[in-house]
């Protein structure tokens, strides 16, 4: 994408124009030349009229989804436009425009930002919590006696949601489709694990509920 | 009740171990599946010591047809047609060898007969192969029960074959033999002067009430070739509560698939190798005769 | 000498033979009904599961780990130590691996009549033998039959072990072998294939469930 230069920055790099200008300032003390005045004043706006048209297109440039610009960039350009100080209806209106669209803009990367870090926060946790998991099915497979481990299933219950909290163990993928044993709970499961003083599976997946407990486990044979 | 061997070497293990040698040992080299340990020689240490007894036996009927058609590994895992040894000729002959009552079949005429159908259900005779096919016909199973009749326990044998129903098959009793019907039906017999005349019926079949009045065995009166119906009896007898089930002594299959042969299948339980499901019966047949064979299976003719 | 509930001589009707000539069977099957009975899609695309070699596998070490769960039950169940609430928890659990309605057949080497038990009775049974400790070993080797199809469509195979019991109790020099028998156990599986509804997505699922149990004493 061509990033479209701005009325501004076109005359700050083109020394002709600037020659320009400063030939219409000395003309215009020039206080016996009247048609001189006019053609300035003509000049003048003429030059009005192509900042008017630039600074239109650029801002309906700002307004295009198709626009790859950062939005710092974006915000740079609007600013430098309103700079300009051009009192154009349809350039205020576009101004305007601009504005909220980038207040949008803005805010959605805020949002997301912030969505990010939650995420981030999330994935510490969950893999915490995985940890926490694969640490308690051990304890509970291993524990000396059943009371060690029914203590030790009390406590990770309070990892999920509630203890019929669904657990899905995956036994096979066959063509890409999982193949599930019958559903269980996490009661259920810890039980298991305990009476058979095994663990067959590995963790697959943990679905998250908004207290950041586990709602759902699944869980892959070994 | 057969007793069951211990596991372990028998007594018998140098014989027996020859007809067993090919599987064992050729098997798992030409078959060698994924997940299937092998070791290189028979023997199969378990936890318990040697368990080769255990593997080598025909455990269930169903790893009977599997080993007849070469459809497993020496392990018992399942060979599928693209598998390699699926069907293979050599691989079955070497479980071939092991699927008979080596006590039975270990020489003289029961040898030769044993290799002439070997060597024909190989298609060694120029035919094609035979298989056995557990959804064909042709094969049933002979189940001996005990059943509380008549104030006291008696030996019952249900007769039962796979039937296809809807989405797939079940086993449906076919027949019974119970010594106390054989007793009551009257047998069926030569025909003599107990008959009604072609002209009975223009005189309402008055002749019948003669019949009824001087006899109660009105077998003479029925249509040649009429075999009586236990099972029939038996349901009445089960409806009407006179027929009580114990327990199950024991079980055998007949299988007449093979055209020309019919064989018996039982457990076999004793020391040694040579032991679970076994041919233990062998007999040449007329491919024609396979439903008078049946019958006289059934009927204990 | 106590019993235990594991005891015998041999074997019901054992399940046979081959997925292959099943779905040959199925293929057959399906293509009639629907050329000819027009039958409702949903029975007719339930004729046409397929239990493939890789599936049948996934679907054997499942019912194998099934069968492993319940010899840990009966060894809990069994045991004297266990406290009663906890064990009536573990014959609950043992209940939900057996379909409804299934029994174990008992025979053993001294009595070749076969006994017909129903589970719970027959883990009841076994609590009240009261063995301090019970140990149940397991051979190496296992045989499993292909998977067949019954006439509503579940399939079912079965599962072959062999296991040594050795029920333990408290005698005057410390715990003592009181009972022990080597057992052949041929276990009905029955394997449905099943959906549900979880967390607002759809779950295909194999129910594996045990049925029948044939117990054969092979030797003391």
């Amino acid at each position: 994408m061509i990033r479209k230069r701005l009325p501004i920055l076109t005359i700050q790099r083109r020394p002709a124009v600037w020659l320009l200008l400063m030939a219409l300032i000395l003309g215009a003390g020039m206080p016996s030349c009247k048609s001189k005045q006019k053609a300035a004043e003509r000049e003048r706006q003429e030059m009005l009229a192509k900042q008017t048209a630039q600074a239109k297109e650029d801002l309906i440039g700002l307004l295009s989804d198709a626009n790859t610009m950062s939005l710092e960039e974006k915000e740079k350009a609007l600013q430098q436009i309103k700079d300009l100080g051009l009192d154009d209806p349809e350039v205020r209106d576009l101004i305007a425009k601009v504005e909220n669209k980038l207040a949008e803009e803005r805010a959605e990367m805020e949002r997301a930002a912030a969505e990010q870090a939650a995420e981030q926060r999330d994935a510490v946790a969950k893999q915490a919590k995985q940890r926490a998991l694969n640490s308690a099915f051990a304890s509970i497979a291993n524990a000396s006696t059943p009371a060690a481990a029914n203590l030790k299933i009390d406590e990770t219950l309070r990892l999920f949601s509630s203890p019929d909290a669904p657990v899905l163990i995956i036994i096979a993928e066959v063509d890409g489709k999982k193949d599930y044993d019958r559903p269980t709970t996490i009661r259920k499961y810890l039980e298991h694990v305990k009476d058979t003083g095994s663990v067959e599976e590995n963790l697959a997946h943990m679905r998250m509920d908004d207290n950041g407990n586990i709602a759902e486990l699944e869980l892959r044979k070994r | 009740m057969k007793r069951r061997g211990r596991i372990g070497f028998g007594g018998t293990f140098p014989v027996l171990l020859l007809g067993l040698l090919p599987c064992l040992v050729q098997g798992p080299q030409l078959h060698a599946q994924p997940g299937a340990s092998s070791t290189s020689l028979g023997h199969r240490k378990g936890d318990f010591g040697d368990e080769t007894a255990l593997y080598a036996e025909t455990k269930q009927v169903n790893q009977f047809f599997r080993r007849f058609n070469a459809e497993e590994t020496r392990d018992g895992e399942r060979l599928y047609p693209e598998s390699e040894g699926y069907h293979d000729p050599a691989f079955r002959e070497s479980f071939l060898d092991i699927l008979f009552d080596n006590e039975r079949f270990a020489s003289g005429a029961s040898a030769q007969l044993k290799d002439r159908f070997t060597g024909q259900v190989l298609g060694r005779d120029g035919q094609a192969p035979v298989f056995l096919d557990f959804h064909g016909s042709h094969w049933f199973a002979e189940l001996e029960c005990l059943f509380q009749y008549g104030g006291k326990e008696q030996p019952l044998t249900i007769f039962l074959h796979l039937e296809a129903d809807r989405l797939g098959h079940k086993w449906v009793i076919d027949q019974v033999r119970f010594a106390p019907y054989a007793e009551r039906i009257p047998p069926p017999r030569e025909a003599g002067d107990e008959f009604l005349h072609p002209l009975s019926h223009e005189l309402d079949f008055m002749n019948l009430a003669k019949v009824f009045r001087s006899s109660k065995d009105l077998a003479g009166y029925l249509p040649q070739g009429w075999t009586p119906d236990p099972l029939t009896l038996f349901l009445l007898d089960v409806a009407e509560g006179n027929m009580r089930f114990r327990t199950v002594r024991s079980l055998r299959f007949h299988f007449l698939q093979v055209p020309g042969w019919y064989f018996r299948l039982e457990d076999v339980q004793r020391e040694g190798y040579n032991t679970g499901w076994l041919i233990t019966e062998l007999q040449r047949i007329d491919p024609a005769a396979r439903h008078a064979k049946r019958l006289a299976i059934q009927f204990g003719l | 000498m106590n019993p235990t509930p594991f005891s015998t001589h041999r074997s019901a009707p054992a399940a046979p033979e081959g997925p292959r000539s099943a779905q040959r069977f199925i293929g057959f099957l399906g293509l009639f009904l629907m050329a000819f009975l027009a039958l409702p899609a949903g029975l007719a695309a339930q004729s046409g599961e397929d239990v493939g070699p890789e599936r049948k596998r996934a679907i054997d070490s499942l019912a194998l780990e099934k069968v492993r769960d319940l010899s840990k039950y009966i060894a809990i169940v069994g045991n004297k130590e266990t406290p009663v609430s906890e064990a009536d928890r573990v014959i609950a659990r043992t209940l939900e691996l057996f379909a409804p309605g299934s029994e174990m057949g008992v025979s053993s080497i001294n009595s070749p009549d076969i006994q017909y038990y129903p589970v719970r009775r027959y883990l009841e049974r076994l609590m009240q033998l009261n063995y301090d400790r019970v140990e149940i070993d397991w051979y190496d080797i296992q045989y499993i039959s292909d998977l067949e199809r019954q006439p509503d469509g579940k399939y079912v195979g079965v599962i072959t072990i062999y296991q040594r019991f050795s029920g333990y109790k408290q005698g005057f020099e410390g715990s003592q072998l009181q009972y022990k028998d080597t057992t052949k156990k041929d276990i009905t599986v029955y394997v449905e294939r099943k959906e549900t509804q979880i967390g607002g997505r759809t779950i295909g699922f194999w129910d594996v469930l045990l049925g029948d149990v044939r117990v054969t004493e092979t030797r003391r």
